[in-house]
């Protein structure tokens, strides 16, 4: 039989740690490589720039990047939308839509929803797009478990996001929301009977800003919801529910902390 | 439940963004668009792939395809010279335990290679797909595979290099 060369050998054995039967031309390329100095200084780089290359890879991909793929993975689902049911949207989910705006705003957001002349309620843009984004895929999950929540988010949004586990607030649902052009979690509570709302959406260079309920937009009219936002370092967040106003705050402390 | 592609996309950014660095010689924008490209392109084939396909080594092809159909053919020659070396003991070669290639080099590094080398060793050696696989995807045989390969050692010397540059050599840091 001819002797394996040391191409023939590297080729046998590629990729090296992959477990194989030990047949004829396995060993004999083993062979080779135990008598071959350039073939093990050869497995040698390659053990040391895979090495290199993992660590180089250790980063996330850009935050935008994600953004980027998202937005235009929900533009391809919806030129297949006509075909399929829409979902609807209820009273409850327009509230939240706009709260998690007016939060965006109280963090630095440039958001005019609340500064025209006619309230901005009518500005359909901004529902559409939170719409579209919960109409044309499976990014919602229904769950109490906080560890399965926790689990989806992280994945969705590529990075750590933990459901807030505060004695009496249950976790019944986390959905992906998109608020201008950006993905973040929507994180559904029940206490006593009532929905509590709770909005992460990670913004770069956001510094941690303490609570503060919402005048613009809490109790405005006859009851509705209270608003209070805040941020922690990289996400702005903002509690919506129609709870007091003091049970929202301390809600805010413990998930500020 | 099957995975959607958002969920898919979500798992495997990280990933195919890093792939797409080194394809493009460490420049960003191209990278994040090659992986929009990549990604975007697959939604229609992503639907019709079968439960339990392969997908990671799916999309990984994917990528390796848009970016060579969006590689001039004018792009695919070695560039400041730099050609492939014979296969061997390399001359710049770690000796075991003792160099740590820069791994912020590596990117950089891949400027110097053609675009048909870097996608045939960020599969190879990087992403570990065996030579019939790669050669496929690549539109090469075997052989053809192997040659390209051997621009490793471009990159090896390249990445190598740049450390001693940064940090010495051997003698340097004895004195």
């Amino acid at each position: 039989m001819e002797r394996m060369n040391c191409s023939e050998a590297r080729h046998a054995l590629w990729p090296p740690e992959r477990p194989r039967l030990a047949e004829a031309e396995v060993l004999e390329a083993r062979r080779h490589v135990q008598e071959c100095e350039a073939c093990q200084s050869y497995f040698e780089q390659d053990r040391v720039l895979l090495g290199a290359y993992d660590r180089a890879s250790q980063e996330r991909a850009p935050q935008m990047l994600r953004e980027r793929v998202f937005d235009a993975l929900a533009r391809e689902r919806s030129r297949g939308l006509a075909l399929e049911p829409p979902r609807r949207v209820s009273r409850r989910w327009a509230v939240a839509a706009v709260a998690s705006v007016v939060g965006l705003f109280a963090g630095g957001f440039a958001v005019s929803l609340l500064n025209g002349p006619d309230g901005g309620l009518n500005d359909g843009g901004l529902f559409a797009e939170d719409y579209l984004r919960r109409a044309v895929s499976q990014e919602r999950l229904v769950s109490s478990d906080v560890d399965e929540i926790s689990r989806f988010l992280t994945r969705e949004l590529g990075r750590p996001i933990r459901p807030l586990q505060i004695d009496g607030l249950r976790c019944t649902s986390a959905e992906i929301c998109l608020i201008e052009g950006r993905r973040g979690a929507m994180i559904k509570y029940v206490q006593d009977g009532r929905e509590i709302s709770h909005y992460l959406i990670p913004q770069e260079g956001t510094p941690g800003r303490e609570p503060e309920l919402s005048s613009t937009f809490s109790r405005r009219g006859n009851g509705g919801p209270a608003l209070v936002t805040w941020a922690t370092p990289e996400i702005e967040q903002a509690l919506v529910g129609e709870v007091p106003v003091a049970r929202l705050m301390e809600l805010a402390r413990n998930a500020s902390l | 439940m099957r995975e959607t592609l958002e969920e898919f996309s979500g798992r495997h950014i990280d990933g195919l963004y890093h792939g797409a660095l080194f394809l493009n010689g460490g420049e960003q924008p191209p990278a994040e668009d090659l992986v929009l490209w990549a990604l975007t392109g697959a939604f229609q084939e992503f639907r019709q792939l079968e439960e339990g396909s392969a997908t990671e080594r799916w999309i990984e092809r994917k990528l390796v395809e848009v970016f060579l159909a969006r590689t001039a053919p004018g792009d695919d020659e070695s560039t400041d010279g730099v050609g492939p070396s014979e296969d061997g003991a390399a001359r710049h070669g770690p000796s075991s335990g003792v160099m740590e290639i820069d791994p912020e080099a590596l990117f950089g590094a891949a400027a110097k290679m053609p675009p048909l080398a870097r996608a045939a060793i960020w599969l190879v050696v990087f992403r570990r797909w065996s030579y019939g696989e790669a050669s496929g995807v690549l539109g090469t045989d075997v052989e053809g595979l192997k040659d390209l390969l051997r621009y490793r050692q471009v990159l090896v010397t390249a990445v190598v290099r740049r450390t001693l540059d940064r940090s010495g050599t051997d003698d340097e840091r004895r004195h």
